[in-house]
């Protein structure tokens, strides 16, 4: 650290200034112990029946308390395409004073798109497509690599996204949930 | 919802009341009045937040609790253990974990999600059941 810190200080203004700018580019400051993850990663989803449907997702860690999830997953039969999108923005801490188990706990948002298209041109006036839309509670636990193990980012979660289901959702705690048990690898910039 | 406190010191009795997820899809069934048993959870936490739960669904478990701003009651807490896992699709060994918060601090108000993972072995099927669930808690 301190060999950089001698190498930025011997550098010309503008140096400096395009180093800075590539370091806030990138979302981290330059000596920090914490810089930006980026990870993709595959999951298991389930809706509240027992099922366990594959999903793809992309992590992105702003801070070590602060990160985002998108996850996407669905099904094709005959005309019907099912596409569910879950997005997850949690605030992360640690659990148990641990550096590799954190808890989490934010907002999610989702969008289930069922596209009705039919091939046969007597049909295309029946095309459909609906989106319907919720936003909800995240929260989960996660393992990840300890602080420090850059510039590689693993990590293992079980997370659930929880929907009030109406009106009475919220009332009579009725809600919809969409559990993802997920593994991610990435890189820490 | 309903809920109730039992008592006595340095530990905690929670008698939680709501809905659960059986594992049959959509949303959580409710009945109006809570009358199904599955509607209610027992929880005893010891001092040093360990923590028994008691319940038809998810199941029964035993597990730690990690408190932000350490332990004595009051905040968030998230929990993690194992234990058996019941849901309508089977039933089997499996692990949790909760997300709640107390509010208050000998009669505390609680509010809290638990999900659990367990794994039928006669069925081999997994089972995932999960509660939201409100309550009130008695540290004495």
């Amino acid at each position: 650290m301190n060999r950089m810190n001698i190498a930025v200080r011997r550098l010309t203004g503008s140096s400096r200034h395009a180093l800075t700018i590539l370091a806030l580019a990138l979302g981290c400051k330059a000596g920090a112990a914490f810089g930006l993850e980026l990870g993709v990663g595959a999951a298991a989803v389930e809706e509240g029946d027992d099922r366990l449907r594959p999903a793809a997702l992309v992590h992105a860690g702003f801070t070590p308390e602060i990160a985002a999830r998108a996850y996407l997953y669905g099904r094709t039969y005959g005309p019907v395409k099912e596409t569910t999108m879950l997005g997850t923005v949690v605030r992360r801490w640690p659990l148990f004073k641990s550096n590799t188990l954190t808890a989490a706990c934010g907002l999610a948002l989702m969008d289930e798109q069922t596209k009705l298209s039919f091939t046969d041109p007597a049909d295309k006036g029946n095309d459909k497509l609906e989106n319907s839309y919720n936003a909800g509670l995240a929260f989960g636990i996660a393992w990840a690599l300890p602080k420090g193990s850059g510039p590689f980012y693993v990590s293992a979660s079980w997370d659930s996204a929880l929907f009030p289901a109406g009106l009475q959702g919220m009332i009579f705690l009725s809600t919809g949930r969409k559990q993802t048990l997920s593994f991610i690898m990435g890189t820490t910039i | 919802m309903a809920m109730l406190a039992l008592a006595a010191v340095a530990s905690t009795f929670v008698l939680h009341v709501g809905p659960p997820s059986l594992g049959s899809g959509g949303a959580n069934p409710v009945s109006l009045p809570p009358v199904n048993p599955y509607e209610y959870e027992l929880e005893y936490v010891t001092q040093g937040d360990w923590e028994a739960n008691l319940s038809v669904v998810p199941g029964v478990f035993f597990g730690k609790r990690s408190r932000n701003g350490g332990s004595g009651g009051g905040g968030t807490y998230v929990s993690f253990g194992g234990g058996y896992a019941i849901d309508a699709n089977g039933s089997g060994p499996g692990v949790y974990t909760a997300l709640g918060y107390d509010y208050g601090k000998t009669y505390c108000w609680n509010f809290e999600v638990k999900q659990a993972i367990g794994y039928d072995f006669s069925k081999a099927t997994v089972v995932s059941p999960y509660a939201l669930r409100i309550g009130a808690a008695f540290n004495f």
